[in-house]
């Protein structure tokens, strides 16, 4: 063997290293060592993965539970209050103990688990007429909503963990209020439609609409439980209120909901303040991507 | 219960089993080590257990040599040279790029296989699919992360194996057809590379995917570019559709592709056998075509355990790297509304994105590539000097240089550090809370984020002395604000932290400056970032 692999040509430390190779027993030992090596990593892994399980689905909960938060913030907060608290006339509580004791079920008539009840809740929305003025929106794409399945999940995981706090009647008590830092007044457009709006893009204007903003929630395509669908808008928006321009009906429908509502619907538009909300541009951008519908 | 007449049918013909009657001939030991000397001998082709022991012992065989039997008549051996010059074998000049090629394909293949039993091709289930590979399948992030590292290797690893070729001169006649199909198993491996960074439907993997994909639609003319676009991707932007293209891309079109290219490869290197270091024969001649009988080094049974002893020491690296070193990225959920900063390219394909930042889609992106990979396959039927020698090739060593050098530069330009221009605000936002990574914000420990209201100008004072970590973070808070003072005027960040739920707190950002266009003669950036207690960042 060894012969054989001898090479007829200079020998330096560094030609050997490159072309020589090693005897048929140095082989076969390394390859063993290296066989055991590899069994005994494998097998180290193997020890560990219940444990490596166990740690990643905490730490998926956990950033579902965050995601949750996020989502909470942007698309229902608005409602049901910023700490879960519920709006008196808008939107019930839900960091409360009626929802984790078992009194809201019992008085919805569910039978099922509390997780089910939240998830389907935020999910398919409230169509009926209850007690609270608004209907809950559908939110899962399932149903027309904006939000994906896992995202429906997360909203869920988030508002099961108030369990804790509500059930022990304990008010979680805010940080200070950030030093004075003034928003600014007119950084928002208002609720005056007679202002000049920009040159607005219907694309922006479709990603705030399918996204932040959540419209998509409430104007359910093919639908017209809650509100009106968008479908036609372009169309219909120069025949609703005579002597307004389809921009300035978009705009006021947009700032100021309760100057003309759809018959059929429930005033509900006008409790957004979508004038303190949105900038003049994202206004217009609104205004764009409606048109275009 | 037996008996007597069941245990022996009654018209047994011994001649039907050759096993019974050799052992009625030859007595019970010696009927029965020849009927599995005979079976071996079968199985292996023309090696009987002698012939074994004499391989394995390194022993002279008979005559003529057994161990060419097998080369002729089965199909493993077949595909393999039955002997190569004793020159060709060394870590020189092969590197063992090629077989370490194949033996990752075989990696990929297997590790695949166990990945795709826990895999739907659906943009609804493919994310939680792999969520609960990670969460809940034994040795789930472990095959995970092999098969991605294996693809990241392999991709880097063919390269090598085409730069090496290149650099010896192995592509020259007769090898001329062996270079253009490894150019195609080449360009088909970072085929699958790409259609299977897509799979794991993360923000990483769309939006990466997406910047490649765009290119299919500027394919000229346009009629042409939006039928190819359709085609790959089942609609005009990625979807569901073109998530399921891409899985069947990856795991039918392009392996069947690549096993056919690479039976043409191994079959062209069975008869041209393995070209010599340049300096090792006269120029022109091919030595590899007649090897001397006392420079040959058979196949069986050395260069097969060489072969076996790289695989299991290139096995062994790997598994530790992707124990103790590497973890397979998996970022949010795809969320096709949402482009996060600084999306890139997959690294391998940096270059091409760093190419667009240079010129038009259509030129930098279709025509340029093209060209490439046509002027890349046929290269040998134009460069047609016999010489191999480095030194009769200087013209073509410079070439293939320059251009690795230019593959790196447009690597390089290919990242966000060149030629992207974001606003101010959104880069220091993303370098504390960026949407699809951890940032500095997350990576601070729960115990750390204390409740309260924190600016960059009292910071200082503020941060409770138990929260060293959170304090670090608003020092370099403070510092990114300071850097961009000229670009955002009298700009202060603020963080203010608060107890959401029971082990959620959530931090906001908000990030004001002074701007004379907005009306109130400020500006602002705002962002929520909670953190669980049980979220589990790792510092990046």
């Amino acid at each position: 063997m060894a012969e054989e692999n001898q090479m007829p040509t200079r020998s330096s430390a560094w030609h050997n290293f490159w072309t020589k190779i090693l005897p048929a027993e140095v082989q076969l030992i390394l390859a063993t060592v290296f066989t055991l090596g590899i069994i005994i990593t494998v097998a180290w892994v193997g020890i560990n993965e219940p444990a490596r399980m166990q740690e990643f689905t905490a730490s998926y909960d956990a950033r579902s539970i965050e995601n949750g938060a996020v989502i909470f913030d942007d698309a229902c907060s608005g409602c049901h209050g910023p700490q879960g608290q519920g709006i008196q006339g808008v939107a019930p509580a839900l960091n409360t103990p009626e929802l984790f004791n078992g009194e809201r079920l019992a008085e919805m008539g569910w039978s099922g688990s509390l997780e089910d009840f939240v998830e389907l809740t935020v999910a398919a929305g409230r169509p009926s007429v209850t007690e609270w003025p608004a209907a809950m929106p559908t939110w899962s794409q399932e149903y027309g909503g904006p939000l994906r399945p896992d995202e429906v999940k997360d909203v869920t995981n988030f508002v099961l963990n108030w369990e804790e706090t509500a059930l022990a009647g304990e008010v979680l008590e805010a940080a200070e209020a950030p030093p004075p830092v003034e928003e600014p007044e007119d950084r928002f457009c208002g609720f005056d439609i007679d202002v000049e709006l920009p040159e607005g893009d219907v694309e922006r204007g479709r990603v705030l609409y399918e996204g932040e903003l959540g419209c998509a929630g409430c104007h359910v395509a093919g639908a017209n439980v809650v509100a009106p669908p968008l479908e036609g808008m372009g169309a219909r928006a120069g025949e609703r209120v005579p002597g307004l321009s389809p921009e300035k009906y978009i705009h006021e429908s947009i700032v100021k909901a309760e100057a003309y509502v759809v018959e059929g619907y429930e005033p509900i538009m006008g409790t957004l303040d979508f004038g303190d909300k949105l900038t003049c541009q994202e206004i217009a951008d609104l205004v764009a991507y409606n048109l275009s519908q | 219960m037996a008996t007597e007449s069941q245990k022996v049918p009654p018209n047994l013909d011994v001649g039907e089993y050759p096993l019974l009657k050799r052992i009625r001939e030859k007595g019970l030991r010696r009927g029965l080590f020849e009927s599995i000397d005979e079976a071996i001998e079968r199985t292996t082709v023309g090696l009987n257990l002698a012939d074994l022991r004499a391989l394995l012992q390194d022993r002279a065989l008979s005559k003529p040599n057994v161990r060419l039997k097998p080369h002729a008549d089965a199909f493993w051996t077949h595909i393999r040279p039955t002997y190569f010059h004793t020159d060709a074998v060394g870590f020189y000049p092969t590197l063992r790029l090629g077989w370490l090629s194949t033996y990752l394909f075989v990696l990929e293949i297997i590790t695949g296989i166990f990945l795709m039993v826990f895999y739907t091709p659906s943009n609804v289930r493919a994310f939680p699919n792999m969520l609960n590979l990670l969460s809940n399948v034994p040795f789930g992030q472990f095959v995970r992360d092999l098969h991605r590292f294996g693809a990241e290797a392999m991709v880097a690893i063919v390269s090598l194996h085409m730069l090496r070729t290149f650099l010896t001169g192995s592509y020259k006649k007769p090898r001329q057809y062996t270079w253009a199909t490894g150019f195609l198993l080449f360009v088909v491996t970072l085929g699958l590379s790409y259609t299977g960074y897509l799979l794991p439907w993360d923000q990483l993997a769309l939006w990466a995917v997406t910047i490649g994909a765009s290119m299919l639609e500027a394919a000229p003319p346009p009629v042409v570019g939006n039928f190819v676009n359709v085609l790959v991707k089942g609609a005009p932007d990625l979807g569901a559709a073109g998530l399921l293209r891409f899985y069947l891309l990856h795991v039918f079109l392009f392996p069947t592709v690549l096993l056919a290219l690479l039976g043409i490869h191994y079959y062209k290197v069975v008869v041209h056998g393995h070209s010599l270091p340049p300096e090792k024969e006269e120029p022109g001649v091919d030595t590899a075509a007649r090897i001397p009988r006392e420079k040959r080094r058979y196949f069986l049974i050395d260069q097969l355990r060489t072969e076996m002893l790289w695989v299991v020491f290139v096995t062994l690296v790997m598994v530790a790297i992707v124990v103790w070193f590497y973890d397979a990225p998996l970022e949010p959920h795809a969320n096709p509304l949402s482009t996060p900063l600084h999306t890139v390219a997959p690294w391998y394909f940096l270059w091409i994105q760093g190419l667009l930042k240079l010129g038009d889609k259509t030129l930098m992106g279709v025509i340029l590539p093209t060209i490439l990979i046509g002027a890349f396959t046929l290269w040998p039927y134009f460069d047609v000097g016999p010489n191999r020698r480095y030194g009769a090739r200087r013209p073509a060593i410079t070439l293939s240089l320059l251009f690795v050098s230019a593959i790196f530069i447009l690597t390089w330009m290919g990242t966000p550090d060149f030629a992207v221009e974001t606003s101010p605000d959104q880069e220091i936002m993303f370098e504390m809370a960026p949407s699809t990574k951890v940032g500095l914000v997350r990576a601070i420990p729960y115990e750390d984020l204390v409740p309260g209201a924190y600016s960059t100008e009292d910071y200082e004072s503020t941060v409770p002395g138990d929260a060293p970590e959170l304090l670090a973070v608003m020092e370099e808070y403070a510092h990114l604000v300071e850097e961009a003072q000229e670009e955002l005027p009298n700009a202060v960040g603020f963080m203010v932290i608060d107890q959401m739920q029971a082990d959620l707190r959530g931090v906001t950002l908000r990030l004001v400056w002074d701007d004379p266009t907005q009306s109130s003669g400020q500006n602002s950036n705002v962002q929520l970032v909670p953190v669980h207690a049980d979220a589990g960042y790792k510092k990046e």
